[in-house]
């Protein structure tokens, strides 16, 4: 079985677009030997057990997340396709501390570059998503994604890239006065903000902040990488890492992207040349000298040959199309969605593969049944107590079951039916009109 | 054209209101009609039959709109808004008023025929102006409060205390800076340890650098900033200045002028990212999300000490642990506890080979910020006091001798 790795599809010129994909692309591209594995860009993380993308599938075994696919490969190949092998002591612990150190900060610079500035999100990054999925994903993975960027980078205080929570926040505001002074809401004047004037206002707040985090980031990775060839590389002829790989997924997904507003590739330019030529040449070597496009994830066997073996992911069938808009209905409805973690709890206990004991089990699909029967209680509470109170609405009198609005129903109805009439003679004579104007 | 024309004889006809000029406007002029003061309150026959002739003033021309059934009539009588019961008779009875501009004055009439004693005519009242603008009158005159609630509001005694003392237990006179973390009373007594990682990280960096400073146990309502740890500076006494846990490294260098270490080496940052999100990670699973742990540790330290009441516990607990829960759910789609672990497992080995041989990290001669980051997790991490149920980490953490050497060397401080 030749081994797939699933992956999110093509953008900005890369192989993916998202930066834990883009590592582990590069990491089987620079261990794999050419035809023991397959890219396919799914750019749906539903596909794997785990709901997570990247994802190794060896069969029936799916492996996910950078870290656990570099083990994985290992165990696999009994240690041949592991490029930190040969790593000892300090090199091994800098491996760790550079990794721990570009995933987390990393992550939040391509979070503020590519989805909190509202600029790139909507003019780049929404349109490569909308390229690259299939529907009805298109509409249903990018708002997820752009939220939950948008979660983690709230503790930064850089918002105010943000041009809807700057609306948000305006309109608060806004209607905070009217309360205050009472005032008439349409006797406020309420400025129409453009891009350009919104940015210039806060620009040079966010200047600030945004030098101070990029030159948290890139200024250690610039001292690190020196004038070596790879981060870890203490003579010429060295190997590249498992660490290049996790910092060319972070670093070309900042370097590579042309944005609207690019201040995450202006910063890393002029702060660390070294850097931007190792990512440059790190691309090269992993992704292959042509720009990626998307055919080459889709329809590899007519468009330009790749370095990377691309298979096109099979169509979307109707029933998966089904059950991805029923999950998002679902997970949308305040009392379903409880039911369903409670069943999915259930469901994933007493499966065999679980790995648990039989009296972890029964615990589990316990708690499961009572979180049930708890949500059931509460709805028939407050079923309960509503048909008490519309009975006893009845039983003062506040609501009389009448005959009177019937008639009105009537009434209705019947001036419906004059205005159609009146139209439709209006119509005609507009219509009559027309001919006689013709003849 | 102005839209806040007034004058009757200058409203043009195109006006919305044109047919009813004297509604909701009010021109000023020298010769209209004001009340006489001196017949405010009237005793005499005199003041009766003054009275008497403003009612024959109340004629058709100056209604602003007729009563409906049972209602009253509405006239601008001058600068004086009058209210009329509309009777069968010709006979009108102004009976009290209302108002709609700064200018006229409120005043009741009513007395003129007894109906009502002298003692219930009522000081005017100006209310705000609501000129040319006839749709904001409405909602205007709803927001008055009605008379009848005001003179109940007016006799009500309206006290005002002195402001409280302060609580018996803060020290009248600061002497020392005062650090405000998560302990308890005996604890912060005998300058115990926090049980909080980020308080005992600064707690253990100010002591290492040598300033003095008093525990207080708090919680994060405390805080200005809504997280512990913070600290009250003895100097200045006067101002309330409080410095929070991302300003106290600034403050202790200028105290103390010890060095600025994030400077001094370029893996400072990065392998302080290992403790600020491996490790992390992996604590807040294992204190917040492992069941049995968040009874015996968490419920008692943060849950317990808060309050009596078994319900609110219960929420308190919850929204602890949903806390845990959403902060490892910011960076991956589910919380995978292997690979939690395994990731502070490479965390410990990483900072393991770091620290070496040394006695601190990065070779120093004194602990500083670093040596207090870590200490803040491995002396939790090993401490058997807390009653940890299930801890893998003390697991992970014993194999690597030089980091638990190195927190029973911190530990002295103490």
């Amino acid at each position: 079985m030749v081994l797939q790795l699933h992956v999110w599809g093509p953008a900005f010129n890369l192989p993916s677009i998202d930066a834990q994909c883009l590592a582990a692309i590069a990491y089987c591209s620079l261990t794999l030997p050419k035809g023991s594995w397959e890219l396919v860009a799914t750019s749906d993380p539903s596909v794997s057990p785990t709901g997570e993308l990247p994802a190794l599938q060896d069969d029936s075994t799916w492996v996910s997340r950078f870290r656990n696919i570099v083990d994985y490969l290992r165990q696999y190949s009994n240690g041949e396709w592991d490029l930190d092998g040969l790593l000892e002591g300090t090199a091994r612990a800098d491996t760790i501390a550079f990794s721990s150190f570009i995933e987390s900060r990393g992550q939040t610079l391509i979070d503020l570059s590519l989805y909190v500035s509202s600029q790139n999100y909507y003019g780049n990054t929404s349109p490569a998503y909308g390229s690259l999925l299939q529907w009805p994903n298109q509409w249903i993975l990018p708002p997820r994604l752009h939220s939950a960027a948008k979660a983690r980078t709230e503790h930064l205080g850089l918002s105010s890239l943000d041009i809807q929570a700057m609306q948000e926040q305006r309109q608060r505001e806004h209607s905070a006065a009217v309360a205050a002074g009472r005032v008439p809401k349409n006797l406020i004047p309420r400025p129409q903000d453009t891009v350009s004037k919104l940015l210039g206002r806060t620009a040079q707040h966010n200047h600030f902040r945004l030098e101070a985090l990029t030159g948290e980031f890139f200024e250690p990775l610039e001292a690190m990488i020196g004038d070596k060839s790879y981060f870890l590389a203490s003579s010429e002829d060295d190997s590249p890492s498992s660490l290049d790989c996790i910092a060319l997924g972070y670093l070309s997904l900042a370097l590579v992207p042309e944005l609207t507003f690019p201040w995450l590739r202006d910063a890393m330019r002029t702060k660390s040349p070294h850097l931007t030529a190792y990512t440059e040449r790190m691309r090269r070597l992993c992704f292959g000298e042509q720009p990626v496009e998307i055919a080459h994830a889709f329809s590899p066997e007519t468009a330009p040959s790749s370095l990377l073996p691309w298979r096109a992911p099979s169509r979307i069938s109707a029933v998966a199309v089904s059950n991805t808009l029923l999950d998002t209905l679902a997970e949308s409805l305040p009392l379903v969605r409880t039911l369903r973690s409670h069943n999915k709890l259930k469901e994933g206990a007493q499966s065999a593969d679980a790995g648990l004991s039989d009296m972890e089990k029964k615990i589990v699909s316990q708690a499961a049944d009572a979180g049930k029967n708890d949500l059931y209680a509460s709805v028939a509470t407050v079923v309960g107590g509503l048909a008490a109170l519309v009975g006893y609405m009845f039983y003062i009198g506040m609501i009389r079951p009448t005959g009177s609005g019937d008639e009105e129903f009537v009434e209705e109805v019947e001036g419906e039916e004059e205005a159609s009439v009146f139209d439709a003679g209006s119509a005609t004579d507009f219509l009559g009109a027309g001919f006689s104007g013709f003849q | 054209m102005n839209p806040y024309e007034a004058d009757p004889e200058m409203i043009p006809t195109t006006d919305l209101y044109a047919v009813v000029p004297l509604d909701g406007r009010y021109c000023p002029k020298p010769d209209d009609f004001r009340v006489d003061l001196q017949h405010v309150n009237p005793q005499a026959t005199e003041s009766l039959s003054y009275w008497a002739s403003v009612v024959s003033l109340s004629t058709k021309e100056i209604r602003i709109y007729p009563a409906d059934e049972g209602g009253r009539d509405v006239l601008a009588l001058g600068s004086v808004i009058v209210k009329v019961q509309s009777s069968s008779g010709s006979q009108r009875i102004p009976r009290g008023s209302s108002l709609a501009s700064t200018d006229r004055s409120i005043f009741a009439a009513a007395t003129i025929l007894g109906a009502f004693p002298p003692s219930t005519i009522e000081p005017a009242m100006p209310t705000p102006a609501s000129d040319g603008s006839q749709t904001s009158s409405g909602p205007a005159s709803f927001l008055r409060i009605p008379p009848p609630l005001k003179r109940l509001f007016d006799r009500f005694p309206l006290t005002t205390y002195p402001a409280n003392d302060l609580p018996q237990r803060v020290p009248s006179k600061r002497a020392d800076n005062q650090l405000f973390v998560f302990s308890d009373a005996a604890g912060a007594q005998r300058g115990r340890p926090s049980f909080n990682p980020q308080c005992l990280k600064w707690q253990a960096y100010l002591k290492f650098v040598g300033v003095d400073f008093e525990i207080t146990p708090s919680n994060n309502h405390a805080s200005p900033t809504g997280a512990l740890p913070f600290l009250l500076p003895a100097f200045p006494t006067e101002a309330a200045v409080t410095i929070p846990s991302h300003k106290l490294q600034k403050w202790a260098i200028e105290q103390v002028h010890c060095e600025e270490e994030q400077q001094l080496d370029l893996r400072f940052d990065v392998y302080a990212s290992l403790l600020d999100h491996r490790i992390r990670n992996a604590w807040l699973y294992t204190l917040y999300l492992d069941d049995a742990n968040f009874k015996s540790v968490a419920q008692r330290l943060y849950v317990n000490p808060s309050t009596t009441s078994s319900l609110v516990r219960a929420s308190l607990a919850f929204q602890l642990q949903q806390a845990a829960r959403d902060e490892l759910l910011k960076t991956a789609s589910y919380i995978d506890v292997a690979a939690i672990e395994g990731d502070a497992q490479n965390a410990f080995e990483a900072l393991s080979t770091l620290l070496a041989e040394n006695e601190h990290f990065f070779g120093r001669p004194n602990p500083g910020l670093f040596d207090a980051a870590v200490f803040a997790y491995t002396h939790l991490i090993l401490d058997e006091g807390l009653g940890w149920k299930h801890n893998r980490l003390v697991q992970m953490l014993r194999q690597h001798t030089n980091l638990v050497q190195h927190r029973e060397r911190l530990l002295k401080f103490f």
